[in-house]
């Protein structure tokens, strides 16, 4: 009979103690198991300066109007 | 001194362990169950409100808790215990949190398969029943 008595104690008391400490003190928020929670964050910019290349053909082969041969 | 002495107490230990784990994560249920609804399954979700069935979690978990710290249904309780985290295993998914889970889905299952020892109250009910029945429940 003392031992269910305390064995009943026991679980009030550890009940009683981390019912008090949860309830007492905020614990820290639980992350989420997939997706991030950041919020904030900033696309990279890309700094587009790269000027249209221009390609000029120098020794073309296109035949000229009006070239004399 | 012999350390073989304190194998006696290493179920209780286990029960007490996995009962703490249950009762933090049952009252903070309770306390804030805003915090805990993007757990809810899906399939679920349809059964009533998110924060009600937030509430019956935490309550059950409760329950299972004090049962463990009592030993009472030790086999059925930790039974329970097991299949439900073994659920939260599944949703949380595999990184730390579910490694973590892991481990407590096998704590529970060692209570299960170890069932009643001396420090439970099934121990004391079925032993004025009969003696040779404390490792059936």
């Amino acid at each position: 009979m003392k031992k269910i008595v305390f064995l009943i104690a026991y679980a009030l008391i550890i009940t009683l103690v981390v019912g008090i400490i949860v309830f007492s003190y905020s614990p820290a928020p639980m992350q989420a198991p997939t997706n991030s929670t950041r919020t904030n964050s900033t696309q990279p910019t890309t700094n587009i300066s790269t000027p249209i290349s221009v390609v000029t053909v120098a020794n073309s082969t296109t035949p000229q109007y009006g070239a004399s041969s | 001194m012999t350390l073989t002495k304190l194998q006696k107490y290493s179920p209780l230990a286990l029960r007490t362990g996995l009962a703490l784990v249950l009762l933090w994560f049952g009252f903070s249920q309770l306390k804030n169950p805003a915090q805990w609804t993007r757990m809810i399954p899906d399939y679920v979700s349809g059964l009533a409100s998110p924060t009600t069935l937030i509430y019956a979690n935490g309550i059950i978990e409760i329950v299972l808790a004090v049962l463990l710290l009592l030993g009472l249904f030790t086999r059925i309780t930790s039974a329970l215990v097991t299949l439900h985290l073994l659920h939260i295993t599944t949703i949380v998914g595999y990184g730390a949190v579910g490694a973590r889970d892991i481990a407590l889905t096998f704590a529970a299952l060692a209570t299960f398969l170890h069932g009643p020892d001396e420090f439970c109250l099934d121990h004391y009910i079925l032993k004025k029943r009969s003696p040779s029945s404390t490792n059936s429940v």
